[in-house]
């Protein structure tokens, strides 16, 4: 192999990453997707598997799995969680009544071994609605503050108009696990 | 022979390593975020964005190593701040010393951190930061400013930086000799403030542990509630 060829391989698999985007069922994880990606976000169905998407952002190619959040899907949310670069979490920050739910997946997750260290986004997603919690609120109901194993972003944000979403992901491809 | 040596090498190198927590505090934009690289004495990425979040980091500095807290400073984020305050051994205290219309904003979140639960007893390093900009005043006129002049009740140093260097400058040199002052102040209080930090942990812990529980409870008994008014 020559050293041209070496390099640009090397540069490949370094510039390369596996992005996990989970959340519970209707948290807008699929249009915050399509909305990054450009594309349509009217008919958005409820996602039965997952989709994956690669997005370009600044260089850097990132491989994003976007996995369906309803209930009988997330005991296979683990099935994905291998050589996870960052996680991000989406969260529909106008559903009060779910908070609890969300905030017992989250724990769930950040218990796992193969995502120990692994960066999370939290996208405060639905922001363009009037009765959104804040991410400040969202943060203490969470008890995000008791994360210590590894940095954390929460970033308002509506998929719907693409507010914010940028945002976070520039906050992504900067903490990302680059080793 | 070998090995007894060995192990008892083993064993003064332990007793000199000291695990130690700094949180870096401070404003919105104060370059906090700017500040941690010359604390690591690594020079800063050109484009930090505001923290809305926790960034730890670590760093092994002679028989210390030390755990850093990066939070956010935005104002709607400093409640969050006081969750982070029981386990830490000292504070750094971050002010943009050429942004004079933030200095009263700039005093009262340093008092109002300084009453909190966790902080007073711990040591305090305050950079004035941002020396490079026309309009900024030193670390003695900050101090003033910021009513610490002849506090005698709170282990403090203030101290001039520039966190963010001229292109091509290294790591300005003050961060490393002030970050020295608030490392003896931690070695000189070392015992009793790492057994503080360890109670206080264990205390956390067992609120968290508490909060999980009540949060599984209650999204339990959500669910429960649905499906009952979805079987109506
Ligand atoms: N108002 C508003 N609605 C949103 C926003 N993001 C998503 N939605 C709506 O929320 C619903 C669910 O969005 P999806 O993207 O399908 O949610 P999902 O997280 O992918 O859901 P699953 O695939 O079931 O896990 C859709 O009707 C979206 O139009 C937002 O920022 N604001
Ligand atoms: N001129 C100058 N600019 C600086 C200096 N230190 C930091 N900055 C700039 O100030 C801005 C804010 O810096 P950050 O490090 O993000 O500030 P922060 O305190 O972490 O802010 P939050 O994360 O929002 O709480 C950035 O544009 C930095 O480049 C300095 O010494 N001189
Ligand atoms: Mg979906
Ligand atoms: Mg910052």
């Amino acid at each position: 192999m020559g050293l041209l060829t070496l390099l640009r391989k090397l540069k490949k698999s370094e510039k390369e990453f596996r992005i996990l985007v989970l959340g519970l069922d209707n948290a807008g994880k699929t249009t915050a997707l399509k909305k990054l990606a450009d594309e349509d976000i009217t008919h958005t169905m409820p996602t039965q598997g997952f989709n994956i998407k690669s997005v370009i952002h600044e260089g850097f190619k990132l491989n994003v799995w976007d996995i369906g959040g309803q209930k009988t899907i997330r005991p296979y949310w683990r099935n994905y969680f291998d050589q996870t670069d960052a996680l991000v979490f989406v969260i529909d920050c106008s559903d009060h009544r779910r908070m609890d739910e969300t905030g017992v997946e989250l724990n769930q997750l950040l218990d796992e071994e193969k995502l120990a260290g692994v960066p999370l986004l939290i996208f405060a997603n639905k922001q363009d609605l009037m009765n959104a919690m804040g991410p400040d609120e969202v943060t203490e109901v969470l008890g995000l503050t008791n994360i210590r194993d590894r940095a954390w972003h929460i970033q308002p944000c509506s998929a719907k108009t693409g507010e914010g979403l940028q945002g976070g992901m520039e906050w992504l491809v900067k903490n990302i696990n680059k080793s | 022979m070998f090995t007894l040596a060995g192990n008892f090498y083993n064993w003064v190198k332990k007793k000199q390593e000291k695990s130690v927590t700094i949180i870096v505090l401070g404003l919105d934009n104060a370059g906090k975020t700017t500040l941690l690289y010359g604390l690591k004495d690594e020079l800063p990425q050109a484009d930090v964005t505001p923290t809305i979040g926790f960034r730890p980091s670590k760093l092994i500095s002679g028989k210390y190593t030390i755990q850093w807290f990066d939070v956010g400073g935005a104002k709607n984020f400093r409640r969050v701040w006081q969750s982070y305050y029981p386990e830490v051994h000292g504070v750094i205290y971050v002010v943009d010393a050429a942004a004079p219309e933030r200095f009263e904003e700039a005093k009262e979140t340093l008092d109002k951190t300084l009453e909190s639960e966790g902080i007073p007893g711990k040591p305090v390093l305050i950079f004035a930061n941002k020396q490079d900009l026309d309009g900024c005043i030193s670390a003695h006129e900050l101090s003033q400013k910021l009513g610490m002049l002849d506090r005698k009740d709170c282990c403090h140093h203030v101290a001039n930086c520039q966190a963010k260097p001229n292109e091509g400058d290294p790591v300005d040199p003050r961060i490393g000799k002030a970050l020295k002052w608030l490392l003896d102040a931690i070695e000189k209080d070392y015992k009793s403030l790492s057994e503080r930090v360890k109670k206080d942990m264990e205390e956390q812990k067992r609120k968290e542990k508490e909060r999980k529980e009540a949060q599984r409870k209650r999204a339990e008994e959500a669910k429960a509630a649905r499906l009952r008014e979805q079987a109506e």
